[in-house]
This record gives C-alpha cells, structure tokens and sequence, in this order.
C-alpha cells in the first residue's frame, strides 16, 4: 500500500493512473478528472435544493394530519433503525470501495466492496419498501393528508435516489469488467461514491426529523 | 419558409457568398467562411473592443491568416440528445393521459440511451492542424480571388460575401 501512495500520480482527488503513462496523459487525465468532478458537485448541490424545499415542506405540513393516522401510528422506529444501519454500513463500505480502487489499484477488491455496497443499498430498499406497504395498509397513502403526502414525497424521492444508485452501481460493474480501471470508469466511481454518501447524508436528515421527531415528540 | 428554402437550394451557386461576409457585418461571425468550417475559427479569436472585426475592416487587417495552426478537437455527432428529446415527450405525454405502455416506453428508451452512451469512449474527435491549414488556405484563396462590391449590389447575386468598406 505504502509503495503506491509513493507514486506521482494525480491522487488528491481519488484518481490514480498507472506510473508508466507519459506524464502529459496524466495531467490530461487530472483536468478531465477535476472537470467530471466539479460539474457533478454542482449536480449535488441542485440536488440538494430538491430536498431543502422537500423538508421544508414537511416541517410546514407537521400538524395537517387532517382526521388521518400520524407518525405514532406509521412509522415503525426500529424498522427505520435498521434502514439507518444499512445505509451508514453501505456507505462505509462504499469508502472501503474507493480506498480500494485509489491504494489497492484491485479491481476485484474495489468490485467486492462495491458489491457489498450494493447489497446493503439493496437490504435498504428492501426494508423501505416494506415500510411504505405498512403504512399503505394502515391507511397512511399519499391522498391522505397534507401531512402524509409531504412525507411520502420526502421518503420515496430518497428512496429513488437509493434506487437509482443501485443501477448506476450495476452499470458500473458492466463497465468496469469491460474497460478495467481505467481514468474514466475511476472518476464514474468517484461521483457514484459522492453520490452515495450525499445519499447518507440525506437520510440522516429524514430519519432525524421525520421518523425521531415524529414519533418521539 | 417553404419558398425561402425553395429559392435558397434551386439558385444555391448564384446566391452563395462564400468569402462570408456580404452585409459588411461588424461582428465576429461575419468574419468566417459562408458556410462556416466545422471548428468555425482556425484560432479563438482575441478581442480588444466593440466589433472588433469592424475595427479590423477599418485597419485594413481583417482576414489575416494566422502564423500557425493547431489541433482542434470538436464533440462528435451524436443522435443521442434528440433520442432522448423525443422519449422524453413521450414519457411526459402518456404520463398526462395514463397511457402506460408510453409511459414504460419513453422511460425505457430515455435512460436506455442514457446507459448506451456512457458505454461510448469516443465522444470527441480531433481536426489535425494540416486539415485546418488546408480548409483555412483555400478560404482565404477564395476571399482573394472575390472581387469587392458596392454597397448598393448588396442584395444582388453580385454579392459574393464581400462588400467596399465604408471608411
């Protein structure tokens, strides 16, 4: 490990590129790798204006149960307890996946730790979906209330972005056994990784205010 | 624009300006070829003032060929924004009239393009200098070759992309 930290290469933001490519290839690829970077930073920060206003409009839509069942009724705090487990647990892994592909250089370890990313993801998907057919059938759907609708849109929307990074993961494993690690597939990685971990960020918010906050208070 | 197109391709070659600038534009778009190269300028252009092609016109040094010429590197063609234009429409309208399978449809086909694209590698070719040097040199021959009219045959086949300068 300690011999490939030692390699020129560009590495500060996650990219690494064989020693033996000519040194213009490498700054080629660091610009084109800072260029990826940054645009996708600013995709993040759209994204997280969707989820502002999607808070926002909860934390206003508080008290309009209208008659309807509340949080007390629906959510079931150790199912969402665990969805918290393994999210936080996917996302470690997610940074194993990274550690892996910038020191290790091992596509077989950098897939392993990403598939098991994906498996929590999965895990995680699993126990939502569960949670909505609970609610469903306890009478808390969309149409419900104020309340209920803001709540929906907040969760599902997270749960989208959940899904569709689990696809984004599996194109990736298409791609990288077909390219290997090379500059390209390595940044898609690195913004599927923010992705993710934005992703955890997001659901820390929600499981604190919509789930603690709604059954606790 | 059914007669403007009609008239435009049957007299193509008399109306054609090829020096490219027949309304003695002040403007930087004025100052390449009609039709313009793939690349548009052999070299990005640097300005200093308000119609700086105009200004140029007025110092007599306007067309001047550059000293050297570079690679240019251009994004290829690609179907795949107006795959993904359509799809989308169709996405949006079976959504709006509960017509499921478009709604599967325009989804499938908008990231399925998506998907498809991320798996190209070439996204982008390059114009190897001695091809700009070429297309460049044969315009600028051309632009010699056309004879200045006056402003008053501006909107005769005279006009072949090149007016007298008002000094």
């Amino acid at each position: 490990m300690a011999q490939s930290v030692q390699g020129k290469g560009p590495s500060h933001i996650g990219i690494r590129l064989s020693n033996s490519a000519p040194a213009s290839h490498r700054e080629e690829a660091r610009t084109q790798a800072e260029e990826a970077l940054f645009g996708f930073w600013i995709f993040l920060m759209s994204d997280l204006i969707i989820f502002s206003m999607l808070f926002v409009t909860y934390a206003t839509m508080g008290h309009s149960l209208a008659g309807g069942p509340g949080p007390h009724e629906l959510f079931d705090l150790s199912s969402a307890a665990w969805e918290t487990v393994a999210l936080l647990a996917s996302s470690f892994t997610c940074g194993l996946a990274t550690l892996a592909m910038r020191y290790d250089r091992s596509l077989a370890k950098t897939l392993l730790w990403f598939a098991i990313t994906l498996f929590l993801g999965l895990v995680f998907l699993s126990l939502e979906l569960h949670d909505f057919m609970t609610m469903a059938s306890k009478g808390g759907v969309p149409s419900r209330s104020g309340w209920l609708s803001a709540s929906w849109a907040l969760i599902a929307t997270h749960g989208l972005h959940v899904t569709s990074g689990c696809i984004w993961m599996l194109i990736m494993f298409v791609q990288a056994a077909k390219f290997g690690l090379d500059p390209l597939v390595q940044t898609r990685f690195m913004r599927l990784a923010l992705f993710w971990h934005f992703l955890d960020i997001i659901w820390i918010g929600i499981f604190s205010i919509v789930y603690l906050l709604g059954v606790l208070s | 624009m059914i007669i403007q197109l009609w008239v435009s391709i049957r007299q193509r070659e008399a109306l054609s300006v090829s020096a490219g600038d027949p309304w003695n534009g002040r403007t930087l778009e004025w100052s390449v070829a009609a039709p313009p190269s793939e690349y548009n300028f052999a070299l990005i252009p640097q300005i200093d003032c308000v119609d700086a092609f105009h200004e140029s016109k007025k110092h007599r040094d306007a067309w001047r060929a550059p000293e050297h010429y570079f690679d240019i590197e251009l994004p290829s063609n690609t179907p795949v924004g107006f795959v993904c234009c359509v799809a989308s429409g169709v996405f949006g309208f079976a959504l709006t009239w509960h017509i499921w399978w478009a709604v599967l449809l325009g989804a499938v086909v908008f990231f399925g393009a998506i998907i498809l694209r991320s798996f190209n590698r070439t996204t982008s070719h390059i114009i190897p200098a001695a091809e700009v040097r070429k297309t460049e040199e044969r315009w600028l021959l051309t632009l010699r070759e056309t004879g200045f009219i006056e402003n008053e045959a501006m909107f005769t086949t005279a006009n072949n992309g090149l007016v007298r300068e008002p000094v």
